[in-house]
């Protein structure tokens, strides 16, 4: 079982050091800002704009202009997701892969995208429309041209007093040319053959449907499932992150009810695997060591942090936890689902981040849905009992341990 | 004594840390950085403790800790999880006295 154990956590280990998956986590966490710069002035502006105090101190003009700023305020966020992901991911990589002109880098990767793409729709793959593109391109236009770059007899170099900034961008001239080159003439190609523009083929072939898949209460339980039995055996899930973040978000833009705001809100309550109503369970217990651990995590929780109950109850390694820490997210996922669909509350539409207090975060992220409170509260009383229950069951199997540890000495 | 704690984001990890501080002596140094940061912070210390979270870096960190000098070890899970300073103040002084 050890054996079985550390070769996961071998794999876990190279997967989430691996570089792409690297660069791509921090990629998409350094632009994170912006989006929720842009989030917040969409939910200043879900608050304000339909008021009716605000047209009547303010006037219809004032609201038509200051909706106007919010829509560009918009314009620096999700509408430029993809681009921004995409320049950060090809310099990443670069610094990741030791190559000393990662701007450079960036620079091909934007041009590899516009030769990509036909001229007269690229701002539209800018957005989370273009996620998959973007990504792809980037890692594909950036290690072609790291590689090409070492090979000595593509290097031009010229003589001559000419500053160091030309004499390097010139001699990966080729180099340059053969990936611009190889863009043109392989999405001219496709588009030769099958009549398709090669980024159309992808986004209807690979991403569309991945978001379509990610965003089903099926593809929820399956992430979240996978992120909670990788905390269970130890392993922190972070390159899970790597690839579910990018695909909630773009499902937080196409207006799917699960999506990245929704997996914050109602798959971290407490801290992932919905915890908040275990700490709550373990501080009105009356065993002393549930209570002490309870007052210790209760605090935390609301900050959605929970490694003291993953590691100090513990949930990790501990089968008596196993059932609730695996199936109370699915459940609470099952009851927000449907009650956003039925119109019961308003869906996610705000992005936040997951360190967002608990209770807030519903608030903040329906753009101000006080309902989403309600819902969160009533969710936190149901989780509260369920984990009562194995709460009560995991006391009596510690009471036994003792016991027999009692006979023995 | 130096103590560096490494983990995933450093966030409940400097929660212990200040309970380490209030079990060690006043004189102790004791700083968390998140793993990544090992290469460039572990030689400065006299002793490295790696959270549970990031128990799939230990052989790596290990290997290079040995190459400085420095002892490694695995934080306690249970210890970690329920900010037991202290235990882990003692763990962390053996190890420095042991090497």
């Amino acid at each position: 079982m050890n054996k079985v154990l550390q070769k996961f956590e071998s794999v876990a280990m190279k997967i989430s050091s691996n570089m792409i998956v690297v660069a791509l986590r921090n990629s998409f966490m350094s632009i994170i800002p912006f989006l929720v710069v842009a989030g917040f002035g969409t939910f200043i502006g879900s608050i304000l704009l339909p008021a009716q105090w605000v047209h009547d101190l303010f006037g219809e003009e004032f609201v038509a202009q200051f909706s106007e700023i919010i829509t560009r305020l918009n314009n620096g966020g999700f509408k430029i997701m993809s681009l921004t992901v995409m320049c950060l991911l090809s310099y990443n990589l670069a610094v990741l892969k030791k190559f000393d002109k990662p701007h450079l880098c960036v620079v091909v990767t934007v041009a590899a995208l516009f030769i990509s793409v036909p001229a007269d729709t690229v701002t539209s793959y800018f957005s989370s429309r273009g996620l998959l593109v973007s990504i792809l391109v980037s890692i594909f236009a950036t290690s072609l041209f790291i590689k090409l770059s070492k090979v000595s007899v593509f290097k031009i170099k010229i003589s001559g007093n000419i500053p160091q900034a030309v004499l390097d961008s010139f001699e990966l001239l080729l180099s340059m040319a053969i990936i611009m080159v190889v863009f043109a003439l392989g999405t001219w190609m496709i588009r030769f053959v099958t009549g398709y523009e090669f980024i159309d083929l992808l986004y209807s072939i690979l991403q569309a449907p991945l978001v379509g898949i990610s965003a089903t209460l099926g593809g929820a339980f399956l992430t979240i499932m996978i992120k909670c039995s990788l905390f269970f055996i130890g392993i922190h899930p972070s390159f899970v992150n790597a690839v579910a973040t990018p695909l909630y978000t773009a499902a937080l833009e196409e207006g799917f009810i699960i999506n990245q705001t929704f997996m914050d809100v109602w798959g971290c309550m407490g801290g992932c695997g919905c915890t908040i109503g275990l700490a709550l369970a373990l501080f009105v217990n009356k065993r002393s060591d549930f209570k002490t651990l309870g007052k210790l995590s209760l605090p935390l929780a609301l900050f959605n942090i929970n490694e003291p109950l993953v590691y100090g109850l513990p949930i990790a390694f501990n089968f008596s936890m196993l059932i609730p820490y695996l199936f109370i997210t699915p459940l609470n996922f099952t009851i927000a689902y449907f009650a956003a669909k039925i119109g019961l509350v308003s869906k996610m539409s705000v992005l936040i981040t997951w360190s967002t207090p608990a209770f807030f975060n519903s608030f903040i992220g329906s753009a101000g849905d006080f309902r989403n409170v309600i819902l969160y509260a009533a969710l936190v009383a149901l989780d509260f009992v369920i984990w009562s229950f194995f709460i009560k069951g995991y006391g009596k199997v510690l009471d036994k341990k003792a016991e027999e540890a009692g006979m023995e000495g | 004594m130096k103590i560096v704690l490494y983990c995933q984001y450093g966030m409940s990890t400097s929660v212990l840390v200040s309970k380490m501080k209030k079990a060690g002596d006043s004189c102790d140094i004791i700083d968390a950085y998140p793993i990544e940061d090992v290469e460039a912070t572990l030689n400065k210390y006299d002793v490295a403790l790696l959270g549970p979270q990031v128990r799939g870096h230990y052989a790596n960190t290990k290997a290079y800790a040995d190459t400085q000098g420095v002892p490694c070890l695995l934080m306690d899970m249970m210890s970690y999880g329920r900010m037991d300073g202290r235990g882990i103040y003692l763990q962390a002084k053996k190890a420095v006295l042991d090497k």
